[in-house]
C-alpha cells in the first residue's frame, strides 16, 4: 500500500514542482520550524499552568494560547505532508519518521482525552469538589502532551540521521 | 580573514568535542535536536509574549507572563551550550557563512527586545510602544529562524 502511495505522490505534479525548485524546500522547513515554535511555545504554557506551575496565572488567562497550538500544528501538518510529497521514498521507510507519526497521533489522542476531560467537566449539573485544573489525570495529561510533542522534535531532527 | 582567526577556527574544529561532534554517528544529532528544543523553548516562549502584548486589549490588564522567562533563558542556555558545539564542529566554514552571521545578530537583537517586553509588561496594559516592540520580536525571531534554516543552504 505505502509503495503505492509512494508511486502516486512521486507522479503528482507537487513532487516535480518541489523537486524542481530549489527554494521550495528551504521555504517549508523555514514555515515547519515557525510552526513548531508556536505550538511548542503555546503548549509550554498552558501544559505547565496544567500540571500546577505558575499558579499566580489563573487558568482562564491561559487557554486563549492553545489557538496558537492549533495554528502551529495546522502549518506544521500542511508543511509536513508537502515534505513528504517533494521525498516520500524517503519518509515512508525512515524509522524516525514512523515513530514521530505514532507520537503525534498519540499526542492528538492525548489532547483529546483532555477536551473531553473538559467537557463532562462543564456537563455536569452538580461541579465536582476538586477543581478541574486540580485532578491528577489533568496533571498527567498535561505532562504526557510535553513528553509527546518533546519526542516529535526529537525524532524529527533524527530522520536525516537514521537512513 | 587574518591567519590568527584562522588558526583559531582550525584549532576549534581539531579540539576533541570539535572532532567528536563532527565525525561521531551521533555527535551533531544529539547538539542539533538539543539546539532545537532550545530554539523551540526560547522563541516559543517570546512568541507568547509579544502575542500576548498584540492580543490584549487597551483597557485589560497584561497576563504576567514573566513567570515564564526563567523557562525562555533555560532554552537560551541550551542553544548556546549546542550552538558552541556544532559552531566548534564547522568553524572556518561557520565563521564566513552569511546566514549564520546574520542569524546570530538577529538573535541578540531578538533577545534585548523580548527581554524589555518582559520587563515592561509587568502589572501593566498594553501601550503602544509597547505593541510595537511586540510586532518587533515576531518579526525578528521568525528571520532568525529563517536565517538559522538557510545555513545550510546558501554558502
Amino acid at each position: 500500500m505505502l509503495q503505492t502511495l509512494t508511486n502516486w505522490m512521486l507522479s503528482t505534479p507537487i513532487y516535480n514542482y518541489i523537486q524542481s525548485h530549489g527554494w521550495v524546500w528551504p521555504t517549508l522547513e523555514s514555515a515547519h520550524f515557525i510552526g513548531l515554535c508556536l505550538l511548542f511555545g503555546s503548549l509550554l504554557i498552558v501544559d505547565l499552568r496544567l500540571i500546577g506551575a505558575f499558579k499566580s496565572i489563573p487558568i482562564n488567562a491561559i487557554t486563549k494560547y492553545t489557538g496558537f497550538a492549533v495554528l502551529g500544528f495546522l502549518i506544521n501538518v500542511i508543511t509536513g505532508v508537502l515534505f513528504v510529497f517533494g521525498d516520500p521514498q524517503r519518509y515512508f521507510i525512515n524509522v524516525a519518521f514512523q515513530l514521530k507519526m505514532l507520537c503525534i497521533v498519540l499526542a492528538i489522542m492525548n489532547v483529546a482525552y483532555l477536551f473531553l476531560q473538559l467537557k463532562f467537566n462543564e456537563g455536569k449539573s452538580a461541579p465536582s469538589s476538586v477543581p478541574f485544573n486540580s485532578r491528577i489525570s489533568v496533571k498527567f495529561t498535561a505532562a504526557m502532551s510535553l513528553v509527546f510533542w518533546t519526542s516529535v522534535i526529537v525524532l524529527g531532527r533524527l530522520i536525516p540521521y537514521v537512513e | 580573514m587574518s591567519e590568527n582567526i584562522t588558526n583559531l577556527l582550525y584549532l576549534l574544529e581539531d579540539s576533541a568535542l570539535g572532532n567528536w561532534v563532527a565525525t561521531s554517528l551521533w555527535g551533531y544529532p544529539i547538539f542539533l535536536t538539543l539546539h532545537t528544543i532550545g530554539m523551540a523553548t526560547l522563541v516559543g516562549l517570546s512568541l507568547m509574549y509579544a502575542a500576548n502584548v498584540l492580543l490584549t486589549s487597551k483597557n485589560d490588564a497584561l497576563v504576567n507572563l514573566a513567570v515564564y522567562w526563567k523557562l525562555a533563558l533555560f532554552g537560551l542556555i541550551l542553544n548556546l551550550v549546542s550552538g558552541s558545539a556544532l559552531f566548534i564542529s564547522s568553524a572556518s566554514s561557520m565563521w564566513l557563512s552569511w546566514p549564520f552571521r546574520i542569524k546570530l545578530i538577529l538573535i541578540a537583537l531578538g533577545l534585548l527586545l523580548s527581554i524589555s517586553l518582559v520587563k515592561s509588561c509587568v502589572s501593566s496594559s498594553a501601550h503602544y510602544r509597547q505593541r510595537l516592540k511586540a510586532l518587533a520580536v515576531i518579526v525578528i525571531w521568525l528571520l532568525a529562524l529563517v536565517a538559522g534554516r538557510l545555513i545550510a543552504y546558501i554558502e
